[in-house]
């Protein structure tokens, strides 16, 4: 057996971007060794990125900035040697798959480094074929890049660097656009691979614990200095490495709850997500939005009048449920999961409450069971359909008010082509949509901008302005409101997601967080009463996508309904009230969240179940 | 050894017969001349199997724009010549622009430009320009997936993209652009990245895997083709 040989070491590293008066890096120590698997985390902007770029050599002979201490990668000096003397030691792959292809197919993706080491042809196909070996996607060789999935392409982003043959493999936040069952085989993939071929292996991740199970270390960084060093066992108490899991904390009581200090995660008290976080909320997170149409949000009083007192909730403070919008109850008790344990199918544990049945009008597929009297949307026998093949078939859904409703499902199976045939960006070939008892199936897009508001993956495809003041009122300008009019508005969003200092800023000089909460004032300033979000969690780090997840709690307790698509176990059953799970275009769970877990796992969909959960 | 996986000319030939049939085109004089390449070159369309209503479609503008050529040879030049001169003149202006158009639709839709960038490569072309082609084709679907996704955010901000208007066009372009650039310039880091990571300009020559075969049938055309323009640089 190979002894385990010191590839990377790297002592008092502090590295300085030109005009940033705090280092990136300061004083980090760090090690790895041949077969060991190693994972750096912490939130954005800590430095994860600029340590990889530092062991590739692209700081500091691409990127400007200034290091001190040392760096050796195989016994060589970056700053030595540069980045192709260092590129048969030390392979990145980064984020986007997609974005680092420079050819059309994958053998030629393969085998683009061997090309540029001047490889014999024959020394070339030797390489792809272990390279593709070794990432089990030899099938893929003669496939064109444009034809393969997330997960496929997150293999042969891998395979083509694994072609130069190198001893240390950084990922960079390798499973931003992968699905759970893809990130936990891409997991599975890099064990194997660590065990067979002896690598070194460095991944860079906002949430390290899905890589627990083939890590050997765990690498906290905070503000550019290493906080913790060592097991993913001792690493999983600290905040930074796993504050996904802890539980969710909505920073406002949900409708219908009764005090304002008892936070209720979106799945209540289901015993096998833990116990609900406790943590005081943000009271200037509850303060009213003063301005038309918004005074429902947080705001219980219906005689508040602008430019009247600004309302804080006390301590004691009762939040009314809109009249007549009756919640699904939020918790499951320990009879109802096992109900929904033992019962003979999906929703067996839901007959232990009352439901209301719903029509929809169609006749037909709509005629389910749901917890909800008097929903505030309604979508009924959903179908869409691209040119070669269906997208959505016969999706029937229901978001009541208060109610965050989470999509889960792979890549590929309709979760965004669901919340765009909403919203009208798409004209589905069948079914209905129904907003507030109204039909709104063959309304317009801008008009069913006034009462829907949807935020997309990327944020900054939403950004369209030269300032954030511009960025937030654009919507209603458009729309011919008069900027007097939906100034109060803009202007509470701004106080109450903390962008007032940005106010003349340009959007895109912001942060990713701060880009996300534009977007989120941006479509909140009409006021709709229902959310549509696509994957808002992708690129955040757990802190910041609790903040998300906060602030989506704080929506729904004013009474707005909300559907989220998102990937992440964890962070989607405490978020959400309800799970709906799309496969293939159709809707095989629909739950609360509790029973939509033990249908998960019922259904053999254990890399969409939450840690805690297990 | 890997090989072009479809069948058919080396892109190489392909290039040569449409540098010849464009020469050809160029020197026809008479509007029986000119009719002769474009006739050859709308047979060829219907031989590779591209229904004769998808090339109107694609080629409709085109088509639209040979019109205006031949009206304003016809009416705005000529300078007190004939009638008859004047059209015959306007024919082969519209000609020439129709066989060259048509001949380049042929090209563009029988050759993969991957086949194109590592022929040339292989001929001697830097692969720096190769890869330049290369990775513009790539870039292209991005585009168009990326403006799509900006049209569609606009419209669900309420901006009227989805009403039609000059003010609908007008915002429409005012706000795509930038998130647009935005997310290619971030692509473009990734790529570089990607690239020099694994050796991109290490050397001023690469090798290839990927080889486009080049046959007889290749030799001969080339051969043929050369010797067409040749004759008709004579003739002509």
């Amino acid at each position: 057996m190979r002894h385990p040989e010191e590839v990377v070491r790297v002592s008092n590293l502090t590295v300085r971007y030109p005009g940033n008066a705090a280092p990136a890096l300061s004083n980090v120590d760090l090690t790895l060794e041949t077969g060991e698997c190693v994972i750096v985390s912490g939130p954005s902007g800590c430095g994860k990125s600029t340590l990889a770029l530092c062991l590739t050599g692209f700081i500091p002979h691409a990127i400007d900035a200034a290091m001190t201490g040392s760096v050796r990668v195989g016994g060589l000096d970056p700053r030595q040697v540069g980045v192709y003397n260092l590129a048969e030691f030390v392979g990145l792959v980064q984020q986007d798959p997609e974005a680092q292809f420079c050819t059309m197919r994958v053998e030629d993706e393969v085998a683009f480094g061997p090309e540029n080491l001047l490889c014999p042809a024959d020394e070339i196909a030797r390489r792809v074929d272990w390279a593709l070996d070794a990432v089990s996607s030899s099938h893929l060789r003669m496939r064109r890049l444009a034809e393969l999935s997330g997960g496929e392409k997150q293999r042969v982003a891998l395979a083509a660097v694994l072609a130069m043959r190198p001893s240390v493999l950084i990922l960079d936040e390798p499973t931003a656009h992968l699905d759970p069952r893809a990130t936990g085989a891409l997991v599975h993939l890099l064990g194997e691979m660590q065990s067979q071929l002896g690598l070194a292996i460095m991944v860079l991740e906002h949430r390290p614990e899905r890589f627990f199970g083939i890590a050997h270390r765990v690498v906290q960084l905070s503000d550019g200095t290493v906080v913790f060093n060592g097991p993913p066992r001792e690493a999983l108490g600290r905040a930074d490495g796993a504050d996904a899991l802890t539980p969710r904390a909505r920073a406002g009581p949900r409708p219908g709850t009764e005090t304002i200090t008892g936070i209720e995660p979106g799945h209540g008290s289901c015993p096998h997500l833990g116990p609900p976080d406790h943590g005081s909320p943000d009271p200037g997170s509850l303060r009213s939005l003063p301005g038309p149409g918004l005074h429902a949000w947080s705001r219980p009083d219906p005689d508040w009048r602008p430019g009247g007192p600004e309302f804080r909730p006390g301590p004691d403070h009762n939040f009314a449920r809109p009249p007549g919008h009756d919640l699904p109850p939020s918790a499951l008790s320990d009879d109802l999961r096992s109900s929904s344990h033992s019962g003979s199918g999906p929703g067996a544990g839901r007959s232990a409450r009352p439901f209301a049945k719903l029509a929809c009008g169609s006749g037909k597929g709509c005629a389910r069971d749901y917890t909800l009297d008097n929903p505030l949307l309604r979508v009924c026998d959903l179908t869409q359909r691209y040119p070669d093949r269906a997208v959505l078939q016969e999706v029937s859904l229901v978001v009541g008010r208060g109610e965050i409703v989470g999509i889960m499902g792979d890549n590929g199976s309709g979760k965004t082509t669901l919340l765009l045939s909403i919203m009208g960006v798409l004209r589905p070939a069948s079914g209905r949509i129904i907003l507030d008892g109204d039909d709104i199936t063959n309304v317009p897009v801008s008009a069913r901008a006034r009462r829907i508001g949807m935020i997309f993956q990327n944020p900054n495809h939403q950004l369209f302005t030269d300032h954030v003041w511009r960025e937030v009122v654009v919507g209603p300008l458009s729309q011919g409101v008069p900027e007097a009019v939906c100034r109060p508005a803009a202007e509470a969003l701004l106080d109450r997601f903390d962008l007032v200092a940005f106010r003349d800023s340009h959007p895109l000089t912001l942060s990713y967080g701060q880009k996300r909460r534009v977007n989120l004032a941006a479509v909140m300033v009409s006021d709709p009463s229902v959310l549509l979000l696509d994957e808002p969690f992708v690129g955040q780090d757990a802190a910041r996508a609790q903040d998300l997840a906060r602030l989506l709690g704080e929506l729904a307790s004013a009474g707005k309904g909300i559907l989220l698509v998102g990937h992440e176990p964890d962070l989607m059953s405490r978020c959400c009230d309800r799970l709906l799970f799309l496969d293939g275009g159709r809707v095989i769970v629909d739950a609360p969240v509790c029973e939509a877990l033990a249908d998960f796992e019922r259904m053999g969909l254990h890399d969409y179940l939450p840690q805690a959960w297990a | 050894m890997i090989t072009c996986p479809k069948p058919g000319l080396n892109p190489l030939s392909k290039l040569v017969l449409l540098v010849s049939f464009c020469v050809l085109a160029l020197r026809a004089e008479s509007p029986g001349h000119a009719a002769v390449p474009c006739g050859a070159v709308l047979l060829a369309h219907a031989a590779i199997g591209l229904p004769p209503a998808i090339l109107w479609r694609r080629l409709r503008g085109i088509a639209v724009f040979a019109l205006v050529l031949f009206l304003s040879q016809l009416f705005l030049t000529g300078g007190g010549a004939p009638w008859g001169v004047r059209a015959a003149s306007g024919v082969r202006m519209a000609m020439r622009f129709l066989n060259i158009i048509l001949g380049s639709h042929l090209f563009v839709s029988t050759t993969s430009a991957e086949d194109l960038a590592y022929t040339l490569m292989r001929l001697g072309l830097s692969y720096r320009y190769g890869f330049t082609l290369l990775i513009a084709m790539r870039f292209v679907p991005y585009f168009r997936l990326q403006s799509n996704t900006v049209l569609q955010a606009q419209m669900v901000r309420g901006i009227g993209v989805d009403r039609p208007s000059i003010k609908g066009v007008w915002c429409m372009a005012r706000y795509t652009l930038v998130p647009l650039v935005v997310t290619a310039l971030g692509r473009v880091e990734s790529l570089a990245i990607s690239m020099e990571g694994r050796c991109f300009g290490l050397h001023p020559r690469r090798t290839f895997l990927r080889t486009v075969p080049f046959r007889p049938v290749d030799a001969l055309i080339i051969a043929g083709a050369i010797a067409v323009v040749g004759a008709a640089a004579a003739i002509l």
